[in-house]
């Protein structure tokens, strides 16, 4: 089995050494740098070639949304989760802006965590379900416009409005009776319709176009 | 010519000499003639009458000029000056070659200015006036020496009544000079307040923002490495084991702990107000208020406001927020962030609740002490808080202030 090379970003000695623990137990995942700042976590990125990184937001020197933004450019392949305390719609939006694939709170539950890694590695973004739903919450509704939601078909509207909820692949799958690969072909052709590059700014453009009952996030 | 008994003509010729001779003081030609001319009624000299009266009434006006006079000296100079002009008008008026004035403070004034010290003159040929201002609580010493002739009563009582009135002058001056000290005093001591109020509040928002930094660092961190270590250790036992339970229970705790935690990291000073700016900060704070619909506009077009500017008005907000999520019973709140021109930005809280009866009242519900201190902050960068409110109609806090606005005392 290939194992998920992964590179940790945090300016908290024990905090790290603490998710160190934590991974090192789980053997699809192999622990392959540690870095105390962003600048170091850039470097590593770009001579270790890691799969993922996880990064630390509030960093001394370099914070965690730079470093995100400059690993996105010097390495690309290395996907990003920002693991931090800030429970924060702002900080996700940044994130995403940054380039970030997935992000999680530092009070995860182990499984949790394994599950976000294991999603963003399969190429999915995962973000925190809770602090998505506060964010799509923000997004005020504008009827008028958006044609681009207009080329969508209806089973491209039906996944779209499953992107809301930060339902993955597998469970839009099971729930619509087709295929993840499936899935995943029709979210492609949603992104290229809508000219975004990630599930959730279309998400996003969902709300924004009132696909979404409000109250329902 | 008359005919007259012997020896009485001469005189009567030197009485009518003495009453047409302008030089000499009326009053004196009075007492001369009255001796000398045996004529009770008069009939005998109506003109001589007549310019005893003309005489009369002169001196009468003479007096009075004095105080008009000296009255206008001080209403329109400085002292030093109208006390100089009040005491040649004094001597010119008395016939003396000197006068002078002595306040309660010891302080002195005379005339001619370098005449012959206060008091130290020949006492026959002086006289001494206390005169009475501010219901006695001022008094003053006029003296007037070297007179030419003996002053007569009426125009002593006038130079009595111009004395009272320095002494009424003087007494106003100094007043005046006390409120004067007393305003000034009074304004250094808002001023020192000012600072002392900027400091402190300075000092608090700093000590806000080191206790969340060390919170966000240290215990969240410890609590952080801590769930890690549970959950790692969680891995190594078996589901049967009884360990299994006691570790789940502790990651529970641990869990409720970093919420509590970040918790009071957010009441103290949300990250969002130093990393990503007064906006972000508004949003996070307006995501924590459930059941009250919510609009929020923001048109700084993304730019960051000065440190200052921005804690003070998420306090506004925070504030604000608070008594209409506490008190008001709304069911919308709306907040509005605008820059009105270039120069200055506004931020605008309002509500649909139940509005406050008497904005003055408000104060003893314990609402109000929070507003008066969001005003004083407001007030602290140059900026005004406004706060409009009707019974049944609602409540809307309006902030606005300088965007120039820098204090180092919040850094």
């Amino acid at each position: 089995m290939n194992r998920y090379r992964i590179l940790i970003a945090d300016d908290h000695e024990l905090a790290r050494s603490g998710l160190v623990a934590v991974l090192a137990s789980a053997p699809e995942l192999e622990i392959v740098g540690e870095a105390a700042d962003g600048m170091t976590a850039v470097a590593l990125s770009e001579t270790l070639r890691p799969d993922i990184a996880l990064l630390d937001i509030r960093m001394g020197g370099m914070d965690g949304l730079e470093a995100a933004a400059e690993i996105r450019q010097r390495a690309p392949e290395t996907l990003i989760i920002m693991l931090t305390m800030h429970d924060s719609v702002d900080y996700l939006e940044a994130a995403i802006k940054a380039g970030a694939s997935g992000y999680a709170l530092k009070d995860i539950r182990r499984d949790a965590l394994l599950q976000v890694i294991a999603n963003v590695a399969a190429g999915q973004s995962f973000f925190d379900v809770d602090l998505m739903r506060r964010l799509l919450r923000r997004v005020s509704p504008e009827p008028a416009g958006d044609a681009a939601i207009e080329r969508l078909t209806v089973r491209e509207r039906e996944i779209l409005v499953r992107l809301t909820t930060g339902e993955t692949n597998k469970e839009i799958a099971r729930s619509l009776g087709i295929a993840p690969g499936t899935v995943k072909v029709h979210v492609e052709r949603i992104l290229d319709k809508l000219q975004v590059t990630d599930r959730t700014q279309a998400a996003v453009m969902a709300v924004r176009a009132g696909l979404v009952d409000q109250d329902s996030l | 010519m008359r005919r007259l008994p012997p020896g009485r003509d001469r005189i009567c010729r030197v009485a009518y000499a003495i009453t047409t001779d302008d030089r000499l003081s009326y009053g004196r030609t009075t007492l001369k003639r009255r001796k000398i001319v045996d004529d009770p009624d008069g009939i005998n000299s109506p003109i001589r009458e007549l310019r005893r009266l003309y005489r009369d009434a002169e001196a009468k006006a003479a007096r009075l000029r004095l105080i008009v006079d000296v009255r206008t000296m001080f209403d329109a100079g400085p002292v030093d000056a109208s006390m100089h002009g009040a005491l040649s008008a004094i001597a010119g008026f008395s016939g003396a070659s000197m006068a002078s004035i002595r306040a309660e403070t010891d302080m002195r004034w005379q005339f001619p200015a370098n005449g012959v010290e206060h008091g130290a003159l020949n006492e026959s040929t002086a006289h001494a006036f206390v005169g009475k201002g501010w219901a006695g609580g001022e008094q003053v010493e006029l003296r007037i020496a070297g007179l030419a002739a003996a002053l007569e009563e009426a125009d002593r009582d006038a130079i009595q009544v111009v004395t009272d009135q320095i002494a009424g002058f003087l007494a106003s001056e100094r007043q005046r000079v006390l409120r004067g000290q007393l305003t000034a005093d009074l304004k250094a001591r808002e001023r020192d307040l000012e600072n002392l109020v900027k400091a402190m509040i300075g000092a608090q928002e700093q000590e806000r923002r080191r206790i969340a930094y060390d919170l966000h660092d240290g215990v969240a961190q410890s609590l952080v490495s801590l769930l890690f270590r549970l959950e790692a250790a969680g891995v190594t036992v078996s589901d049967a084991s009884p360990a299994k339970e006691a570790i789940e229970s502790g990651i529970e705790i641990v869990r409720m702990s970093i919420g509590d935690v970040r918790g009071a990291i957010e009441a103290l000073r949300p990250a969002e107000l130093d990393d990503l700016g007064l906006e972000a900060a508004l949003r996070a704070r307006l995501d924590d208020i459930d059941c009250v619909q919510i609009s929020f506009h923001a048109d700084l077009g993304g730019s960051r406001l000065s440190d200052v500017l921005e804690v003070t008005l998420y306090r506004v907000a925070q504030e604000a927020l608070a008594n209409a999520v506490k008190h008001s019973g709304c069911s919308r709140i709306d907040l509005r962030l605008a820059s009105e021109h270039p120069q200055s930005v506004s931020l605008a809280i309002t509500d649909n609740g139940q509005g406050i009866a008497d904005l003055s009242m408000s104060r003893e519900r314990g609402q109000g002490v929070g507003m008066s201190a969001m005003r004083e902050r407001m007030a602290l960068i140059g900026g005004s808080l406004c706060v409009q409110s009707e019974p049944g109609g609602g409540t809307s806090v309006i902030a606005r202030a300088p965007v120039s606005v820098t204090l180092k005392e919040f850094m």
